[in-house]
């Protein structure tokens, strides 16, 4: 599982680690079942405070996608590929709506790029 | 002078296994206790000349190896450190053999009189040949020539920009490491069903418990360095801080190139350590003081590329 955080980013810490790790699941690099590392792990190698990361964790188990229990940790419970599927549908559907407007390639991407 | 110490030092060896068997020769029997039972009293004898042997022989091939070991000069990182350390280890075992055995044996009137040999004695024929294995294989080190350099443009990137930070997690199993405790476990039953000395089933139970450690490990890398943890219970931990580390790679791990399968060598003693679960890929970490750290795990070149962004080792890229 690969992560990556943007550190001057306005965006606050737990917010991209959560999001790092949906991105690694929709990716597939994580597996239902799989073990996320511990915490504690996490913190020490990001270099972050404990609590960061256990608030992405915990909006993780709210979401339903990994299971956190005392003595087994974190556990991956949603399948690999969750989130991709989800992303591909709005992605086909914008692409739609563009088409409906007429609006050509060049267009469509100038308006992603401003959006992101 | 490490070079020298590694090829003069073992003559002390054989002193020690020489010396008490001429000074004590006329006061002891023949064939001389060379055996004790667990509760110290004498229970197998050698004639006098092939006790002799054992304690010399191989204090004199230890002595001409490390001699050996120690002109040499090009020798490939990791080789001879732990060469060099079991040479002296197991020459000054079999030395240490010479005292005990006059010692016990001095004055008896037979082999069956000798004196009992409890398992302080055996503390005493332990320790200094690890501290002598240890000894030697840090003076081994100055024999081997740095680790060559690495050409950052071949090394992984995870192509970060500035000003990111990541973070990668990965896992090593195996499977043999559950069948060998497994069967070690059948062996502690059958060993206390039978009756036999705590020594023996406590022993098994410990390596059983040591060997189940080996079947996973969990490895960490970030901003804050490396953390690899073994076991099911994620303990014991192996650390390196992002300013010990120099570069990462990922390599094709042949366990007999690294010593085996398990935890082998020492970061802190022979500068390189190898956690080999299996054969296949796995990531090579250097230190900034070359010593390296290899650790079998599933997609390596992602662990590394972000290591390598991390500590500044792999080609920049623009943000």
């Amino acid at each position: 599982m690969k992560i990556i955080l943007d550190a001057p980013s306005s965006v606050p810490l737990y917010v991209q680690i959560a999001a790092g790790v949906r991105g690694a699941l929709a990716r597939g690099e994580l597996e239902s079942g799989e073990r996320l590392p511990a915490a504690r792990s996490l913190a020490e190698v990001l270099d972050v405070n404990l609590h960061t990361v256990l608030r992405a964790y915990a909006e993780l188990r709210d979401e339903g996608l990994i299971d956190l229990r005392r003595g087994r940790g974190a556990t991956v419970v949603a399948p690999a590929g969750t989130g991709h599927a989800e992303v591909l549908a709005r992605a086909r559907a914008l692409v739609d709506a563009a088409r409906r407007l007429g609006m050509g390639r060049e267009r469509l991407f100038a308006l992603v790029e401003e959006v992101l | 002078m490490r070079r020298r110490l590694l090829a003069l030092a073992p003559a002390a060896l054989v002193a020690v296994a020489i010396v008490p068997w001429a000074l004590g020769w006329a006061r002891l029997p023949d064939p001389v206790a060379t055996h004790w039972a667990f509760d110290g009293t004498p229970d197998g004898s050698t004639p006098r000349v092939v006790a002799v042997l054992l304690a010399v022989v191989p204090a004199v091939f230890g002595w001409v190896a490390l001699a050996r070991l120690a002109i040499r000069d090009d020798a490939a990182p990791g080789t001879v450190a732990p060469v060099a350390g079991v040479t002296a280890l197991l020459a000054t075992l079999f030395a240490g053999t010479a005292p005990l055995t006059v010692l016990a044996n001095l004055d008896a009137v037979a082999a069956g009189a000798a004196a009992g040999v409890g398992p302080l004695a055996v503390v005493g024929l332990i320790a200094p040949a690890l501290l002598a294995g240890l000894a030697a294989a840090r003076c081994a080190r100055v024999l081997e020539r740095p680790a060559s350099d690495v050409d950052a443009r071949d090394l992984p990137s995870a192509g970060l920009l500035v000003g990111q930070t990541a973070a990668w997690a990965g896992e090593g199993n195996a499977r043999w490491p559950l069948l060998l405790a497994a069967a070690g476990a059948v062996a502690v039953v059958a060993t206390l069903l039978a009756g036999e000395s705590g020594v023996v089933w406590g022993g098994l139970l410990l390596a059983s418990t040591v060997t189940v450690g080996l079947s996973r490990v969990e490895v960490v890398v970030g901003a804050g360095g490396l953390r690899a943890a073994l076991g099911p219970f994620g303990w014991p931990v192996v650390r390196l801080t992002r300013e010990q580390i120099s570069h990462a790679e990922a390599i094709e791990v042949v366990p007999a190139q690294w010593g085996g399968w398990g935890y082998r060598g020492s970061l802190r003693l022979f500068g390189r350590a190898a956690i080999v679960l299996r054969g296949g890929p796995g990531l090579k970490v250097s230190t900034v003081d070359e010593r390296i750290l290899v650790v079998t795990v599933e997609d390596p070149q992602g662990a590394a590329g972000v290591l390598n962004d991390l500590v500044g080792a792999s080609a920049p890229t623009g943000g």
